[in-house]
């Protein structure tokens, strides 16, 4: 084990050392690949019928990923304290976004979500904003968050009318999360249990009220009531067909590319929301535990990030987007798997969808950022020791004649023999 | 515990107290703050809490999942093949009631044709579609780029097949089994409906959902032994479609039992002008159903276009009412049977009789001084039957109300039954005057089938049967028979043949009931209705009429039920009729022939017994 003083002294400045969380990446990009492998498995056939084009999704969802891809790096390379200065520009940009989809937004599937036929949900990035905007207005509260007046009556208000907003698109499902996520960010900051209890009644109660009213959310807690009992008997059909796909893939899965349920008319929304039934039949329980195992792994890489972060907001900010992206895939698997009311959040890194990639890579580019402690710039010293890390080179080395097993046969004369 | 003097929302180390806050922006500044550890690592518990609920259920799913599933008994729901015919539901004489056909969806894909081919194929597809050529070449170029084009949504099995056959995927046929109600409207509360998914709801369609998909499949595209099961033949003889083994049911209810039960239902709706109705026709023999119609009903082919969902809902086993003076044969049946009375017992029957302050009257509010136990039921006496009840005593009164089957499913084979509503001595809700209420029907809620199979029991000697409208469940080669199933005696023999004598007299009193030449028992029932706000209201009424014939040697319980009738309110006119005019169709369909000539052909067995 080499010791590199320089590091040992920085770290014990800053009782830390922060450098990129390559494990974070590694992940991310095996999240990226897996779920790129899925949406052109679970799309072909739906795309094929529906568009005349096998690859329509997943042509897509390639270049929204590097699009992703190329705004994770650029978030990477800006100082996350940055964005505290930006919250609430950000944030009043944000609410512009989700009135005038609610003004000017098509409706699809029962509700007004997106801008230009189904490729902008600004709720997606108001996920990214509304966390930004929580992590520095906790950060500036500070030792005042413990008191109700000013600690919990304004977090309430503020939560309350972001949220509202997206309610009324109508978007549960994303509120709820939104929701979920602050009171995580509220508890970590250092919340009163009394606070937190009081938040989530309160939540609760407004989650009742909008059930009590709605009778689209109405149908579905019933339904999922109904579902918990007998999952094999439920009357929602896009539900039944995923517990059937599940079923179907058993321990070791039907094969990649070999779902039936995919086929369409099957399983509804088989590329974006219900992929996880698509990855449970084709690749059995190992596969759907591996996504579940991936994404427990970023939820502790996560919160390492959040634990290590230099300050105050690194903090609450790391924490924020490793909940809401931790939350929403479980989110996600718990409705495919009858665990929880049916609503339509997407895999996080697996659904096709434009603006959802884009949100969760930006997010996963700030946390990453926060990893390496802030500081502007790429450090390309970095990727030099990340893709050099075994000192070796990597040009070929024709000398060296590739694998020990071809060198052997080399030796042996077998090529020569094979030739013949 | 809030730290008021730190920089960090999270508490701090004593020694990095004096620490002046940093510029915002500095590399790798920070305010040094004491990391909230518990609180992120309760966060990151819970995410592993619901991670390992997610597991579990995947487990029971994935490894568990095919096991689960026959535990359950959906097997057959989880290995459903779209292109799988349900199977058919039949009559007792099988008749078909629900049957599978096809519909052949013709599609081209104009993307995939090239574009000199195009008026070939226009030519050769244009015959089987019933289009014209050049319509359907304009229709083929407008979609050029198409990568499908529905040309016939549901064509017939002689194109469909025809196209199959060619096997070219430019212009291709899918099969999709559609549901068919041969009979329309009959039976339909019975049969229920299978909705665009092939999901079936209410009724038999509900009930037998899993049974109905046909359980075994051969694969998809293969030329293979003919499906047999008794709706098969209404199938395409098709090498294209799936081979099955098929599940039918086979009802004991009777086609034209149940036509002329509606009929006559429908007829007596329209002239006593009531909201709706009941009929339930049970035979003696097995305690099976012959007919059980309600109104208003629905055309089960045409689900979607009802202007009231809750019409799908069967009154005969789902709607509760209060049964009225009908409810008297329980009172007295258990007055029989603990020997409190006997038909000529007599009684004092008074203008009011108060008990458990309230005050029980007659109908038309008059005593009729002494009478007899007979005359009381004949009369259908109030006052008299409430005294019996209190003479009975509350619990051997409502032990008989449970022996009769009253709050309790009766295990009909049907989607949604309910149980009715007892109030029992002891609970919250029960009051003295209950009792009282009870003896005549009021303040207790039965089903018409409850009601129906009660007076079933005192027709088979005291014994309650469950009723059943299954005859077979034909499963491949399997094939279940239902038999008869009697769940308790009730009351013993002695007593249900005083009881019906005294029924017969009370249905031989009633001028629209009484047929010449055939003794008929039954008891006739108007129940008023109780408004939430209003109590009970006179002028809303359900009349009922519930019997059987021929007296002594049952063949038919017959059940009828009138919900507010407007020209009269009094079940012995209304209802009473009604009943009348399905037992004399009964007398027509089966060649009864009266009393007298019946027991007088039958050999007298008694007199030539030494």
């Amino acid at each position: 084990m080499s010791i590199r003083p320089a590091r040992i002294a920085q770290a014990k400045e800053n009782g830390l050392n922060h450098s990129l969380d390559y494990p974070l990446l590694i992940l991310i990009a095996a999240l990226i690949g897996f779920g790129l492998i899925m949406v052109f498995s679970a799309s072909y056939a739906f795309a094929y019928v529906n568009t005349g084009n096998a690859l329509h999704f997943f042509l897509r969802q390639v270049i929204w990923t590097v699009l992703g891809v190329i705004a994770m790096l650029a978030a990477l390379s800006i100082d996350y304290r940055s964005w505290r200065a930006l919250a609430l520009p950000i944030m009043i940009f944000t609410i512009g976004l989700l009135v005038l989809v609610l003004i000017i937004g098509q409706v699809r599937f029962g509700a007004v979500r997106q801008f230009f036929e189904g490729s902008g949900q600004p709720s997606e990035f108001a996920k990214v904003s509304i966390i930004i905007y929580i992590a520095a207005w906790l950060t500036s509260r500070k030792q005042n968050l413990t008191q109700i007046s000013y600690g919990l009556a304004p977090f309430a208000v503020l939560l309350g009318l972001m949220v509202s907003l997206i309610v009324a698109q109508p978007d549960i499902s994303t509120s709820m999360l939104i929701t979920l996520t602050a009171v995580v960010m509220f508890f970590v900051a250092g919340a009163a249990w009394i606070q937190v209890g009081l938040t989530l009644l309160l939540a609760g109660l407004t989650f009742g009220v909008v059930i009590t009213f709605s009778a689209h959310a109405q149908e579905r807690i019933q339904i999922f009531l109904q579902t918990i009992v007998n999952p094999f008997n439920t009357t929602n059909f896009h539900l039944r067909e995923a517990i059937y796909a599940l079923v179907e893939g058993g321990v070791f899965g039907q094969g990649l590319a070999n779902s039936v349920h995919k086929q369409p008319p099957g399983l509804p929304a088989v590329h974006s929301d219900s992929i996880f039934a698509v990855v449970g039949e084709e690749l059995g329980l190992i596969g759907s535990l591996l996504v579940l195992a991936l994404f427990f792994f970023f939820a502790y890489r996560g919160m390492r990030v959040a634990l290590r972060a230099p300050d105050d907001f690194g903090t609450l900010l790391a924490l924020g987007i490793t909940t809401w992206l931790v939350s929403q895939a479980l989110i996600n698997i718990a409705v495919i798997t009858a665990t929880f009311p049916f609503t339509g959040l997407p895999l996080p890194f697996f659904s096709y969808g434009g603006s959802s990639t884009l949100a969760n890579l930006i997010g996963v580019g700030i946390l990453l950022n926060i990893s390496r402690g802030g500081g502007g710039g790429i450090d390309l010293s970095a990727y030099s020791r990340f893709w050099r890390r075994d000192g070796r080179t990597r040009l070929s080395d024709p000398d060296r004649g590739g694998s020990p097993a071809r060198r052997r046969r080399a030796a042996s004369g077998s090529y020569a023999r094979d030739r013949d | 515990m809030s730290n008021t003097q730190g920089n960090s929302i999270f508490r701090l180390r004593p020694e990095t107290l004096q620490t002046a806050t940093p510029p915002p922006l500095a590399p790798l500044a920070t305010d040094r703050g004491e990391k909230p550890y518990n609180r992120i690592l309760i966060v990151l518990i819970g995410f592993g809490l619901m991670g390992l609920v997610l597991v579990a259920q995947l487990v029971r799913y994935q490894a568990l999942g095919k096991r689960y599933q026959v535990l359950s008994g959906s097997a057959a729901a989880a290995t459903v093949d779209p292109l799988l015919p349900r199977g058919g539901i039949f009559d007792r004489n099988g008749n078909p009631l629900a049957l599978d056909s096809y519909a052949y969806e013709i599609k081209a894909a104009p993307k995939e044709i090239a574009e000199k081919d195009l008026p070939a194929v226009a030519r050769r597809v244009a015959p089987l579609v019933g289009k014209s050529e050049s319509a359907l070449l304009a229709e083929l170029e407008a979609h050029k780029t198409s990568p499908y084009l529905v040309l016939h949504a549901g064509a017939g099995p002689e194109v469909g097949e025809e196209i199959l056959s060619w096997g070219v995927y430019t212009v291709t046929s899918t099969p999709k089994p559609v549901r068919y109600y041969p009979e329309g409207y009959l039976f339909a509360h019975g049969l229920g409906f299978v909705n665009r998914e092939r999901v079936g709801f209410y009724g038999l369609e509900g009930r037998f959902d899993g049974f109905l998909r046909a359980s075994t499949t051969t694969t998809r595209w293969q030329a293979a032994p003919q499906p047999h099961g008794a709706a098969a033949a209404a199938l395409p003889d098709s090498p294209f479609l799936p081979t099955f083994v098929q599940q039918d049911l086979i009802l004991t209810i009777d086609r034209v039992i149940q036509h002329m039960a509606e009929e006559t239902l429908r007829a007596a709706i329209a002239e006593y002008k009531a909201e709706g109705g009941t009929v339930i026709i049970l035979s003696a023999a097995d305690h099976s159903l012959l007919a059980m119609a309600s109104a208003p009903d629905f055309n089960p082919n045409d689900y979607g276009n009802v202007a009231d969902i809750e019409v799908f809902v069967n009154p005969a086993i789902s709607k509760l009412y209060e049964p009225g003076s009908v409810f008297k044969l329980v009172t007295f049946a258990a007055a029989l049977e603990h020997g409190v009375i006997t038909p000529q017992s007599t009684f004092l029957d008074e203008d009011e009789f108060v008990y458990g302050e309230r005050v029980i009257q007659n109908w038309d509010k008059k005593g009729r001084g002494e009478v007899t136990a007979t005359e009381a039921l004949v009369q259908s006496l109030n006052v008299t039957t409430a005294k019996i009840a209190v003479e009975v005593g509350r619990d051997a009164f409502y032990k008989m109300v449970r022996r009769f089957g009253f709050g309790q499913i009766t295990g009909v084979e049907l989607f949604g039954e309910a149980p009715g509503i007892v109030k029992m001595p002891g609970k919250g809700s029960w009051y003295p005057a209950d009792l009282a209420m009870n003896s005549f029907g009021q303040g207790i809620s039965v089903t018409p089938l409850q009601m129906a199979n009660a007076v079933a029991a005192i027709a088979a000697d005291g014994v309650l049967y469950r009723p059943h409208l299954l005859h077979q469940m034909i499963d491949g080669e399997k094939v279940t028979t239902v038999e008869p199933q009697p769940i308790s005696r009730a009351i013993s023999a002695e007593t249900a043949a005083t009881l019906t004598a005294m029924m017969v007299e009370a249905a031989a009193n009633t001028p629209t009931v009484a047929l010449p030449g055939y003794a008929i028992a039954g008891k006739s029932g108007t129940a008023q209705i109780p408004l939430p706000d209003q109590g009970y209201v006179d002028d809303l009424t359900i009349t009922s009429f519930a019997g059987f014939f021929p007296a002594d040697d049952p063949q038919f319980v017959i059940l009828v039920k009138l919900v507010r009738p407007q020209n009269s309110r009094w079940a012995t006119w209304n209802a009473g009729a009604l009943f009348q005019t399905i037992v004399r169709h009964l007398i027509q369909l089966h060649s009864i022939p009266p009393d007298a000539i019946r027991l007088g052909l039958q050999p007298d067995t008694e007199s030539e017994t030494p």
